[in-house]
């Protein structure tokens, strides 16, 4: 993956491996996006409502406030869609054969880095995923779905350290 | 031992110990748990971004999520404290509110 800088906006160069496993990313968290939350799996629907207080202490009397959390996480729900949509359509030139160019706008980079991350945090929480599993040689797990998610997670961690390294670039953090 | 037969002799329970730190707002901690899926850099730009901590700050949080667990990153009144987990969360950070 290589990274060409304009003056408003990033482009991203991606092999044709690394432009399916996005593509298939960017797929997965619409369909996710657009589900109405009682619809999804469970799993599903505990990562879009999230927590407010420790779960080790949940009697804390905060319930205006974990309703407000939850409406807040569903409008992030509902914005990042419209971002994922806007990505998916450069998706239609896509070949398989030929690197692709994903072009996003500068502004833009932080929202890709928090969208990819709701993909991995999803997909963990359907798999299980715990701490060895993310130390495991990928390679030699049987071939099953929480082994190809192990990859997506590998893979989209890869372009996140892109991301962030284009951000600390930018950014006078 | 000797602080658990003490809290028992008293007649306020952890419970109301809680509900009075919440009516009065003595002040509210932000606590950022460990997960097995955030990036270690990915956690320390999250730290600077919505924390306003340098990054040594940044890197001595994380540092302390990775190896206790957890770390109180910010002591904050309720609505302020609230909204940096709100902060936090949007980036996918297991972040939650208690109450001092």
């Amino acid at each position: 993956m290589n990274i060409l800088r304009h003056p408003d906006s990033i482009s991203f160069l991606l092999h044709p491996a690394e432009a399916l496993w996005l593509l298939h990313s960017f797929q997965e968290l619409k369909q996710s996006y657009e589900t109405s939350i009682e619809l999804l799996p469970e799993k599903e629907q505990s990562y879009w409502k999230g927590t407010l207080t420790d779960p080790t202490h949940p009697d804390l009397p905060l319930n205006s406030e974990s309703e407000s959390l939850e409406l807040e996480r569903l409008e992030w729900k509902s914005l990042r869609s419209v971002k994922t949509i806007e990505w998916l359509h450069q998706f239609e030139s896509f070949h398989t054969q030929k690197e692709f160019e994903f072009k996003i706008q500068k502004e833009d980079v932080d929202l890709l880095l928090q969208i990819t991350n709701d993909r991995r945090l999803l997909l963990a929480s359907t798999y299980d995923v715990c701490e060895s599993d993310m130390h495991h040689d990928h390679d030699k797990l049987p071939e099953d779905p929480k082994a190809t998610a192990l990859i997506e997670i590998d893979f989209l961690a890869f372009f996140q350290g892109i991301l962030l390294q284009v951000l600390l670039d930018e950014s006078p953090l | 031992m000797t602080d658990l037969k003490i809290r028992s002799a008293t007649v306020t329970t952890p419970d109301v110990e809680t509900q009075v730190s919440i009516e009065l707002d003595h002040g509210w901690s932000v606590v950022v748990w460990n997960d097995p899926i955030n990036l270690m850099d990915y956690v320390v730009y999250v730290f600077q971004k919505v924390l306003h901590m340098n990054k040594s700050q940044a890197t001595k949080h994380m540092m302390e999520v990775h190896q206790h667990g957890k770390s109180l990153v910010a002591h904050e009144n309720k609505e302020k404290a609230e909204h940096l987990v709100h902060q936090l969360q949007a980036y996918g950070l297991k972040a939650t509110l208690q109450a001092l």
